[in-house]
């Protein structure tokens, strides 16, 4: 997607024009990493055709780890996609506990689930150093009214969030989770063009297990279990799937999070 | 068996171990700041929790030569510590290993070190059996048999001139430790006995002998004393297994392939893989995650922050991004002798010659001289470079303490 000139504020933080993170398109070209590409260039629309259609892009960013990008209870003006980093969405309960909601990767979109209410439901930090693409929701909708393409792509992400939810809503037993999250982030780096065998888990061992409702040294003992039997191969944050066949057996459903 | 050798003249070999930078695997200790506080420590401990799969403990303890304190005072403050640690750690950090400095099996009692090994477990999750490194100067009136009583598996001796460190190396393996080591220190000028006690160590053939580090070097260095002690090791078939650590030949030899995994810790042990070091006692020393931080030296001082309720955290140091990716380098090259630059790139996205400019440059040196090899990808340290790594990792953390 492009990004205006001279770079605004907003809710989401202030712009930084051209970060060299994942800023690999140009005037007529997207991002590697854009979430929204595949639906524009099928339909014949570089950026510039977005441009003259006023859709409202900018480059925001960086985030630094820890920082928020979204608040509960925020107004809800806009989409985001995430250009490069990891964010993290999660609630907190009446308790005040955190209760992680998802990971978004590089091309994922955030802020889907404040459609309905207008407002942000959940929170959102950035893990790692993140920058993002942030999107006027109203106008890519009066946009996608026009690009059938980009309406079948936002009703897809739109899909996908409902379907975050399964891989948590049955009882299944740790290590299917755990085979069923590790195999959901490989085939989600995968479609972006990253390896799928080997990947880097910017997440603490807190948040995984968090996500996946188990404690934390329940999650490090799958992984050391999956780890001593050669399915996979754990090296600080970097994950190897050395059997990522034996893992899908394991896993409690083929894609969960599709 | 013959000495692998680039060829090159005894005199230049002399020149380049004085040369030698003494802290390159570490910043040096005066680099540490005083302003790192004792949340910088909490903060550290928290974050090493967080691993996926989070990393093994050593236990360093530690002791100040010279302590008048009483020894049950002693062995109360290493415990208070002890626990200090265990209070910020997950439940599920395992001990795989303890080290007793040299000092500590002198200052405390066998049955006194029985009880503070035995604390350990109480304390904190350990391993089925963890190893107990005890470290002995040569001139220790300590019984090895006591030590192995309590529970000590290892035992490494520290060569001293004026100290009977074969008749102690051999009590050691009389007493069954699963493993003992012989430590060397730089030869002074006037010590006629550094080769004759050496030999006498070979036919011990303990499992291990660790070459002299040059940190703490004599006023005159025998020098070509100290490059026939490596040689003599590699004739009698000791294999380099990291750092300064040459394992007898019988023994199963780590993979070394450069990939990052294996890694020395504060106190100088190649390991198979990185653990976080606890220094638990006055001037200790831990390495926990990317931050390095030193207790009080003073035991007075010391005592007092754990009175207080603190582990007494007197400097550290949190290493930038790029202190971490020249640790790595200089690990692998100090660990397995060679660096697989593909596996450092894929590890980090990005290149190595980008990250390490004029390491890259000031290695070419060694290359020519025969010490340094480059093949599809990896920095393999070859023949006399074995010797003098610390000069070939330094390319790399040009700042490290000559």
């Amino acid at each position: 997607m492009t990004h205006s000139s001279p770079p605004p504020r907003g809710p989401l933080g202030s712009a930084t024009p051209n970060p060299a993170a994942a800023g690999d398109g140009d005037a007529l070209h997207f991002c590697s990493t854009c979430a929204f590409s595949d639906a524009c260039s099928s339909q014949g629309y570089d950026k510039t055709a977005l441009n003259e259609l006023h859709v409202l892009v900018d480059h925001v960013g960086p985030y630094h780890a820890g920082d928020y990008i979204f608040r509960a209870g925020e107004p809800f003006d806009s989409i985001a996609a995430v250009r490069a980093g990891m964010v993290k969405t999660f609630v907190d309960d009446s308790l005040g506990n955190e209760q992680v909601l998802g990971f978004s990767l590089p091309g994922e979109v955030i802020g889907l689930n404040a459609i309905h209410g207008s407002r942000y439901p959940c929170n959102a930090v950035a893990l790692d150093t993140v920058h993002l693409c942030r999107i006027s929701f109203p106008r890519i909708s009066l946009l996608a009214s026009r690009m059938p393409g980009l309406q079948a792509k936002l009703f897809s992400l739109l899909s996908a969030e409902i379907g975050k939810a399964a891989l948590l809503a049955a009882n299944y037993r740790t290590e299917e989770r755990m085979a069923a999250f590790l195999l959901d982030i490989s085939n989600r780096y995968a479609r972006r063009g990253f390896s799928a065998h080997r990947f880097n888990l910017t997440m603490t061992r807190t948040e995984i297990a968090n996500y996946l409702r188990m404690a934390p040294e329940t999650a490090s003992r799958v992984l050391r279990r999956l780890s001593d039997e050669e399915v996979i191969a754990v090296k600080q944050r970097e994950i190897i799937l050395l059997q990522p066949e034996r893992l899908a057996l394991m896993a409690a459903t083929d894609d969960a999070n599709e | 068996m013959s000495v692998e050798t680039a060829g090159m003249d005894d005199a230049t070999l002399h020149a380049a171990l004085l040369q030698q930078p003494a802290h390159v695997l570490f910043p040096p200790p005066h680099e540490l700041s005083p302003g790192f506080a004792e949340a910088g420590w909490r903060a550290a401990m928290q974050a090493s929790n967080e691993h996926l799969i989070p990393r093994a403990l050593t236990l360093g303890f530690k002791v100040a030569a010279g302590d008048q304190e009483r020894p049950e005072n002693l062995l109360d403050a290493l415990l208070v510590c002890l626990r200090l640690h265990a209070n910020v750690l997950a439940g599920d950090r395992e001990v795989a290993a303890m080290v007793l400095q040299p000092g500590v099996a002198e200052q405390l009692p066998a049955p006194l070190l029985g009880r503070l090994l035995d604390a350990v477990p109480h304390q904190l999750c350990t391993i089925a059996r963890p190893q107990v490194e005890v470290r002995l100067e040569a001139s220790s009136l300590v019984v090895p048999a006591a030590l192995r009583a309590v529970g000590c598996t290892r035992l490494t001796v520290i060569d001293r001139a004026d100290g009977d460190g074969v008749q102690l190396l051999k009590q050691g393996q009389q007493a069954g430790f699963t493993a003992c080591y012989y430590q060397l220190r730089a030869p002074a000028h006037d010590d006629a006995t550094f080769l004759s006690r050496l030999q006498q160590v070979l036919e011990l053939a303990p499992e291990r002998i660790v070459l002299p580090a040059p940190c703490s070097l004599p006023a005159k260095p025998a020098v070509a004393d100290w490059l026939q002690a490596w040689r003599l090791l590699r004739v009698a078939g000791y294999q380099a297994l990291g750092g300064d650590h040459y394992q007898r030949a019988d023994l199963p030899m780590p993979l070394r392939n450069g990939d990052g995994q294996r890694h020395c810790d504060l106190m100088g042990v190649p390991r198979r893989e990185r653990h976080d070091l606890l220094g638990i006692g006055p001037g200790a020393c831990s390495q926990i995650g990317d931050v390095i931080c030193r207790m009080e030296a003073q035991p007075a001082h010391w005592r007092a922050c754990l009175v207080a309720g603190q582990p007494g955290v007197a400097a550290g140091l949190i290493l930038s991004e790029h202190e971490r990716m020249t640790d790595e380098v200089v690990q692998s090259l100090a660990c397995d002798h060679c660096l697989d630059m593909g596996a450092f790139e894929w590890r980090n996205a990005l290149p190595l010659n980008a990250c390490f400019e004029d390491g890259i440059a000031r290695i070419a040196l060694f290359m020519e001289r025969g010490w340094l090899r480059h093949e599809h990808g990896v920095l393999r340290i070859e023949n006399e470079g074995e010797l003098l790594w610390r000069m070939i990792a330094a390319c790399f953390r040009p700042l490290a303490a000559v």
